[in-house]
């Protein structure tokens, strides 16, 4: 067995009505030796808190629901208060593997990058729906034209930062465009990022909780709109 | 006048002299949004009473009818209304974000696992 990850690591977990899921979620980053994990309850209707609570994590409640993103700016604040040097954020609902945040960490721990952006087309998509997979692919394309960064996964929610990206980054976008608007931080502040593989599980569950591929439009106009307003 | 007009231009013009009142004798300071409606109530209270007046203005800055100028001010207008208001809804929506974090954090909680 591999000994156990320090202290410095913080987790974050944007988790809206994931009861079902989110304790096993905690449960599996918390046996990978990370102790630090902050679950963000973004207004759940069902008892998400209470079974992160129970699972070992921190757990922050927004009084109502916001959104992803402004669930991850109260997460990642929250864990540079309490002095995190490295923070990852990680989905709720089971898709990504905790025996990969060493290796995602890996970069941003030696120096070589600010903040590494998970890659499901660098790594594996497990049952991917084809429609799903296109949308990510245009995506991809849009962030090249509109924000200048060329990566391969746009919408990729496992990421690792240091403690210097995560105080520099500012998510302002509440929602789902929030993903794009970190990969905008990351180009205007002149962050170093890379790149890696990781495997995402798409399940009938997840996929039936998760976004409508329809959402890509509302999140283009919430990207556009967003950089009208300051 | 036409029953329209004889119903209209009363309430506008009451509505024109109630700003104006709040900017001359009201307010300590020079107020631009109330002084700008009072143009407006009586702009519209003018086009109202005589439509061909809008014409002139119309044909002034090169438009054939008083009744396009009307409209393309009405939808500049609109647009510049929407974006305002739009406007206002995000930076609100932003005040109320950082209301629900700072909460959340300041009631941060954890147990360890039974």
């Amino acid at each position: 067995m591999e000994p156990p990850e320090p202290d410095d690591v913080w987790i974050v977990v944007a988790a809206y009505n994931e009861a079902a899921r989110v304790a096993a979620t905690v449960a599996g980053v918390r046996a990978c030796g990370y102790r630090n994990v902050v679950v963000v309850d973004d207004g759940s209707r069902d008892a998400t808190g209470d079974e992160a609570l129970s699972a070992g994590a921190w757990v922050l409640r927004h009084a109502i629901n916001l959104g992803q993103g402004a669930a991850l700016q109260t997460g990642l604040r929250f864990a540079l208060l309490k002095g995190a040097a490295y923070l990852v954020t990680f989905d709720a609902d089971g898709q990504h593997d905790p025996e990969e945040i060493a290796r995602l960490l890996a970069p941003v721990r030696s120096g070589a990058a600010d903040v590494a952006l998970g890659s499901r087309f660098l790594g594996k998509a497990e049952n991917i729906p084809l429609v799903r997979k296109l949308v990510l692919k245009a995506g991809v394309v849009f962030t090249r034209v509109f924000s200048g960064v060329r990566v391969t996964d746009t919408h990729n929610g496992f990421r690792a930062l240091s403690r210097k990206a995560a105080q520099t980054i500012r998510i302002r976008q509440n929602r789902m465009a929030h993903a794009s608007e970190i990969l905008d931080e990351v180009q205007a502040h002149g962050l170093r990022y890379v790149e890696v593989p990781v495997t995402i599980r798409y399940t009938a569950e997840s996929l039936a909780k998760g976004q409508s591929s329809w959402n890509a439009l509302r999140i283009v106009g919430q990207l556009l709109m967003g950089r009208l307003v300051r | 006048m036409i029953l329209f007009q004889w119903i209209v231009i009363p309430v506008l013009v009451v509505l024109c002299l109630l700003d104006l009142r709040r900017v001359l004798f009201r307010s300590p300071r020079f107020q631009l949004d109330r002084t700008l409606r009072a143009l407006v109530w009586a702009a519209a209270a003018v086009a109202i009473y005589d439509p061909n007046l809008t014409s002139v203005a119309a044909n002034a800055i090169g438009i054939q009818r008083g009744a396009d100028l009307v409209l393309y001010a009405f939808v500049l207008v609109a647009v510049g209304v929407g974006f305002y208001l739009y406007a206002r809804s995000v930076r609100l929506e932003r005040a109320l974000t950082d209301m629900v974090r700072h909460v959340a954090i300041a009631e941060a909680k954890r147990r360890e696992p039974t």
